[in-house]
């Protein structure tokens, strides 16, 4: 849990509202597809923005870590100026990884909508080097905002909902067999995430969803990003016991 | 070494109630502290509140978390497990004397608890007594209560605004210490626009933590333990000039995990170019 020191080496506009934040880190890290990590977006002086922000790690080659962002608060508003060399401080990586090393992974249905791509792709890449057949859909809700780069990179079968165009990514679903697939994973908004799982649960046996939750420690010390409980009282902490979650388990 | 009453800590620097979790994760964290509290326990396990929880302010955020806890058996099953690496205090909260005293006799079984903080001003449950404005008759009770069930040691966690009245009455019904403050009572937007009630937190709260400090200082000679808003070392040297006897680290521990060790580094080191 300490804090890693890290240097932007690029940071680029992929699309007209995502960026890709590059990071060199001085030590190879250890991070399964899921996790995340808690960027400082100021300077350890400063007291605002207060909080850190989580971001799902959108790919890793050897010391280097992608982050999928888009502009939509102070936080988001100062990594768009960082520039490369500068220094940025990170904790993590924290949370669960998604169930990929079951050897019962089969044809993989990955549904994700906005930045929930930063979220899937490692999946992604970490699901075709262990030679499963993966499906992509993608729901972005303007066509200005799909970054081609980044989705050409992932290099499987993608399908790109837009929703000014052809409605929600779940109207592209509704129409695929679902029932070829083993796997699901869902990663982005809460409501698209709902409708997704409304969706095919019961056609996939095995459904994954990741949490795009607010949060103000990310390891399990606040207690404020609770995730309720399908069956029983309380919540589960999206940090700690998540982010990633097996549909069954929680009542979004 | 300083000295609160009766309670001896390595440094004046105290984990703050509910910013570190119950102690069960990362002890080695915090063993740098003079001592930890733990979140709020309560006689039976509180689910909290549903979300949104926190929503980041202008230096700080306001949190809303409901006091979530397993509840005084499930937490001294919890803490029986580990090893508690200095201090180890309980913060307790309780809605009458009855409750307050049937969590406490179970904690006086737990010999590693050297004391208990009493947590008389959650703003984040209807304790109405305590919040918006404080009634002095039910602090009272509470720590005559507490009191005359424990020999340890016994702080009363005050709220803002009306914590040096209250202070003098903890004072009067044997308190040993009294902690300057709790979070101050908020209202937040979240970024979709949801209202959110509930403390606020930071450095924002500072300055006017300072004053609370200070001027519940000239009315009680029991230990103040400050808290609000410290990231820095130089904010301990303020609190301990304001009158404060120890000095509470909290949610920057959010932000840097590190930072009770880096606030201790950096005091000791102001401490040494001064005189």
């Amino acid at each position: 849990m300490d804090e890693i020191a890290s240097r932007v080496l690029q940071n680029k506009k992929v699309s007209d509202s995502y960026h890709v934040l590059t990071l060199g880190v001085r030590e190879r890290l250890t991070i399964f597809p899921g996790q995340f990590v808690q960027i400082l977006c100021r300077t350890p002086g400063e007291t605002t923005p207060f909080l850190r922000r989580p971001f799902s790690v959108m790919d890793i080659r050897g010391r280097a870590m992608d982050i999928l962002y888009k502009v939509i608060g102070p936080g988001t508003a100062r990594m768009s100026e960082w520039r490369p060399g500068d220094s940025v401080s990170i904790l993590g990586p924290f949370g669960n990884a998604f169930s990929i090393d079951d050897t019962a992974v089969g044809p993989a249905l990955v549904v994700a909508g906005g930045t929930g791509l930063g979220g899937v792709h490692y999946l992604v890449r970490a699901l075709k080097s262990r030679g499963v057949s993966v499906t992509f859909v993608y729901g972005v809700r303007f066509r200005r905002e799909t970054a081609p780069a980044v989705l050409k990179s992932l290099g499987v079968k993608t399908e790109v909902v837009v929703e000014e165009r052809s409605g929600v990514v779940t109207n592209r679903l509704k129409k695929m067999a679902l029932e070829r697939f083993r796997n699901c994973f869902v990663c982005g908004p809460t409501g698209m995430i709902r409708a997704t799982a409304d969706l095919v649960r019961g056609r996939i046996p095995m459904i994954e969803v990741s949490l795009e939750e607010m949060m103000g420690c990310g390891f399990g010390i606040c207690y404020t990003c609770p995730v309720k409980k399908r069956t029983g009282q309380g919540y589960y902490r999206a940090c700690d016991e998540g982010p990633v979650f097996r549909e069954e388990m929680i009542s979004l | 070494m300083i000295k609160l009453g009766g309670l001896a800590l390595i440094n004046p620097l105290i984990v703050a109630s509910g910013t570190f979790g119950l102690g069960d994760k990362y002890p080695e964290r915090y063993r740098h502290a003079g001592a930890f509290i733990c979140k709020t326990i309560t006689p039976l396990p509180r689910a909290g509140n549903p979300p949104p929880r926190i929503v980041e302010t202008p230096s700080g955020s306001v949190n809303y978390v409901g006091l979530e806890n397993p509840g005084v058996d499930g937490f001294l099953n919890l803490i029986r497990r580990i090893r508690i690496p200095t201090v180890f205090i309980v913060s307790v909260y309780a809605e009458s004397t009855a409750d307050l005293a049937r969590v406490l006799s179970k904690m006086e079984t737990e010999s590693r608890i050297s004391g208990y903080e009493l947590n008389l001003s959650c703003p984040n449950i209807r304790q109405r007594r305590v919040m918006p404005s404080v009634d002095p008759v039910f602090v009272r009770r509470m720590v005559k209560t507490a009191r005359g069930l424990t020999r340890k040691w016994i702080c009363a966690k005050l709220p803002p605004y009306t914590c040096i009245d209250a202070a003098q009455v903890c004072e009067d019904a044997g308190a040993d210490a009294v902690t300057v403050s709790n979070t101050y009572p908020s209202i937040a937007f979240t970024p979709k626009g949801h209202r959110m009630q509930g403390g606020l937190a930071g450095p924002a709260v500072k300055p006017m933590a300072l004053y609370y400090v200070y001027q519940t200082s000239l009315r009680v000679r029991i230990p103040i333990v400050a808290s609000g808003g410290v990231t820095a070392g130089r904010d301990v040297e303020e609190f301990l000039g304001a009158g404060a006897k120890a000095v509470q680290v909290g949610s920057i521990q959010y932000v840097d995990p590190g930072a009770l060790r880096r606030i201790l580094q950096e005091w000791r080191a102001l401490r040494m170019r001064r005189p």
